[in-house]
């Protein structure tokens, strides 16, 4: 093994966990040692594996994400309920079930070719409502039990009761905040901005290379777990640490 | 300036708003006063509220549906069944009786309407308000009772009827309307028919909406839709026809100029209703083909390699698994960089006396011990038994050209004792030496293909170093059974030095 080649390949890894980026416009030598350098990239391989984190190349651009159960890197509930500014869990499950909603604004299929560029505050609470619309139904006004705290029926009548917009909220400084629908997605979206997922711009939100990256490759790569997990046959897709309210 | 024209507004639709609010007044009057008085409050358990409500729809049910008019008889055995089944009182013999006819009493007021008095701001003074739910008449001579249109509107605007049609209910109500010659409140039935349709109309197309994004949820709201909203279809066709040819009759016989202005009013907005109803079915045919085409194409797209989302967020939320919802989300998002400390790492911290010195493992004094496994044991023990055997053999084949086994048994119990003959090594080492018909000594320390002969390359290696130019052979002796010590029965075996 070459010493040089050994020291570029952690060089990566460095940056890599540290959250920099690595693509042919930034920090273009190491991208570029990564992509034509094959000890250098079987290194860094091997280091990620055992890491436990997952590499994803996407439009000349290297995406690193925590691997399944990946304590040291991956994120808790509690950590993205302080994230995201958040206070009860089933808000962070409305959070989830929004971001997933928002996926599949972009991408109803991971084979899809996305023509979809941007989305408004408007298209996710419209998409949240649609897709939460039969659980509200069956809902009803029926009294929710203790075990059903963390269900879909909790999501859909907390989603329900809130309002589109806080009191008296002048509509030109809609706050990001836990009352109001409109409040709630714009807390989404500047947790998913933090996360490199999106760009606001105006009232739009582009998605970014490591949005597209993930949906196109990490779940294709994992599609034989994604149903179980779903099902809720197997106990984690990315991370095992999760705390219980 | 501003002010005042509200103020007007208020005081100018307070009286419409009363009037409406007012079919509601002998509801609420029922369910406030409840059986409290009677038999000392021993009924009071019996929820007006519902009781009421369960009269109305009776009546519509008889009244109308079935056309026939109710009688008391007919009313107490409903209400009969009714208290048994819901509330199960425990009533005295014939208590029953009088508490079902206490409550039609209060259901019909002693005969007397309801009455409240209320403030009418226009004509700035105090007005009185009469509503009646049930009323009656004097029929081929007994008394029969049917409900008020007030009891029927009331009924109509509790509840988003799911399991009966709406627009059904309504017209039973515009017929009664019809027949009353109340023209006026008949528009107001159609139009409250046509928004009824409008809500359909809007009610598809959020399905439509619903569909273009999510086709099996949007499946299943369709099916939903036709089952609460279209199977009524027939049955409301059918009396918008009635209806109809009442209006048409009707328009025959009348006289008066503003009587027949007020029917063609009621003719124009009927025809207009059932024109919109048939395009209302049209629509939803034409819907029911299209989402029959639109899920079979999702479901071919269904085995496409790729990852589904549609049909990942449908599993997850059938099996209502958040927490996999949020596992599938999870993997989207950047590493955790800001590391934190819990608690008990943090006690820990707090704890920790630098000076202290780190303990060293402790190592306890004493002697090593080494464990002799039980197979290792019986290893050790045959390999020696063998050994004894072998030396015999060898000394014996050295003297004499061949031995017989009886003989070689026997010079065995000599030199062991008797207990030989029971001893099991003794056969397995026979055994062992029949594996081979020779054997060549001067060479089995370079190859040994045997249990056996590995012992035996050991033994001349050490101790029996002079047999090591020994070799001999075995033969079998098939039709000669002995029996060394009369134990077991072996096959002579006769041993020859080559």
């Amino acid at each position: 093994m070459d010493q040089r080649n050994l020291e570029k390949a952690m060089e990566i890894y460095g940056r890599l966990i540290v959250g920099e980026e690595i693509s042919k416009s930034v920090n273009g030598d190491l991208y570029e040692c990564y992509a034509g350098n094959t000890e250098v990239y079987d290194i860094l391989d091997t280091v990620l594996k055992k890491s436990n984190l997952k590499l994803y190349e996407y439009q000349d651009a290297l995406y690193v994400c925590a691997g399944p159960g990946n304590k040291v890197f991956g994120f808790t509930n509690d950590d993205l309920k302080k994230e995201i500014g958040l206070r009860l869990n089933k808000e962070l499950f409305l959070a989830y079930y929004m971001i997933f909603e928002t996926v599949i604004l972009f991408y109803e299929n991971s084979g899809d070719v996305s023509v979809r560029e941007y989305v408004r505050v408007s298209d996710v609470i419209e998409a949240v409502t649609a897709g939460l619309y039969g659980v509200l139904k069956k809902a009803g006004t029926e009294v929710l039990t203790e075990t059903e705290e963390n269900s879909f029926k909790t999501i859909a009548l907390l989603w329900d009761e809130l309002p589109m917009t806080a009191q008296n909220e002048d509509m030109s400084t809609l706050k990001a905040a836990r009352g109001s629908k409109i409040g709630m997605t714009k807390l989404v979206f500047n947790f998913l901005k933090s996360q490199n997922l999106f760009y606001e711009n105006g009232d739009k939100y582009y998605a970014t290379g490591r949005f597209r990256a993930m949906v196109c490759n990490y779940y294709e790569d994992e599609q034989s777990r994604l149903f179980e997990i779903a099902r809720g046959g197997e106990t984690d897709a990315a991370h095992s640490s999760d705390s219980r309210e | 300036m501003s002010e005042q024209i509200f103020m007007n507004e208020i005081a100018a639709s307070h009286g419409e708003r009363m009037r409406h609010i007012g079919k509601y007044y002998p509801f609420f009057r029922l369910w406030d006063n409840g059986l409290n008085l009677f038999k000392d409050g021993r009924y009071a358990d019996i929820d007006m509220a519902y009781v009421t409500m369960a009269v109305i729809r009776y009546f519509i049910e008889e009244n109308s549906f079935n056309d026939r008019a109710v009688t008391y008889e007919m009313y107490a055995s409903f209400m009969s069944d009714l208290l048994v089944r819901d509330f199960s009182p425990k009533a005295e013999e014939g208590e029953l009786s009088q508490l079902v006819s206490y409550i039609f009493d209060k259901l019909c007021n002693d005969g007397k309407p309801f009455s409240a008095r209320w403030f009418d701001p226009s004509d700035k003074k105090m007005k009185t308000m009469r509503i009646r739910l049930i009323e009656s008449r004097f029929d081929q001579g007994r008394v029969v009772y049917s409900l008020t249109s007030d009891a029927i509107e009331f009924y109509l605007d509790t509840k988003e009827i799911k399991d009966e049609s709406q627009i059904s209910v309504e017209q039973v109500l515009l017929e009664k309307m019809v027949r009353a010659k109340n023209f006026s409140g008949s528009l107001a039935v159609i139009s409250r028919i046509n928004q009824e349709v409008s809500k359909l109309m809007v009610q598809k197309e959020e399905i439509v909406v619903l569909l273009g994004r999510n086709v099996f949820e949007g499946a299943k709201a369709l099916e939903a839709f036709f089952e609460s909203g279209l199977k009524w279809f027939d049955e409301e066709q059918k009396l918008f026809q009635k209806n109809r040819s009442l209006v048409d009759q009707a328009m025959r016989l009348s006289t008066g100029q503003a009587a027949q202005r007020e029917l063609y009013a009621v003719d124009t907005e009927l025809k207009r209703a059932m024109k919109k109803h048939g395009d209302l079915l049209i629509a939803c045919t034409k819907l029911q083909v299209e989402a029959d085409e639109m899920i079979a194409r999702a479901k071919k797209t269904r085995f496409r390699r790729s990852v589904d989302f549609v049909r990942l967020k449908e599993v997850f939320m059938e099996a209502d698994n958040v927490c996999g919802a949020a596992k599938l989300v999870k993997p989207l998002l950047g590493l955790r960089l800001h590391k934190t400390l819990n608690f008990h790492q943090l006690d820990g911290m707090l704890d920790y006396k630098p000076e202290e010195k780190v303990l060293e493992e402790a190592s306890p004094s004493g002697r090593e011990r080494s464990y002799v496994y039980e197979e290792e044991a019986a290893s050790k023990r045959i390999g020696s038994n063998f050994t004894f055997f072998l030396k015999v053999l060898f000394e014996q084949l050295t003297e004499k050209d061949e031995i017989g086994l009886e003989y070689l048994s026997h010079l065995y119990m000599m030199k062991f004792g008797e207990d030989i003959y029971q001893n099991g090594d003794f056969y397995a080492f026979l055994a062992h030496l029949s594996q081979k018909d020779s054997y060549d000594l001067t060479k089995i320390r370079e190859k040994q293909d045997t249990f056996l002969e590995e012992i035996m390359a050991e033994y001349i290696a050490g101790d029996g170093e002079k047999y090591d130019h020994l070799r001999f052979g075995l033969r079998f002796e098939p039709d000669r059974v002995i029996c060394p010590g009369g134990t077991y029965e072996v096959t002579n075996i006769i041993f020859e030095r080559k």
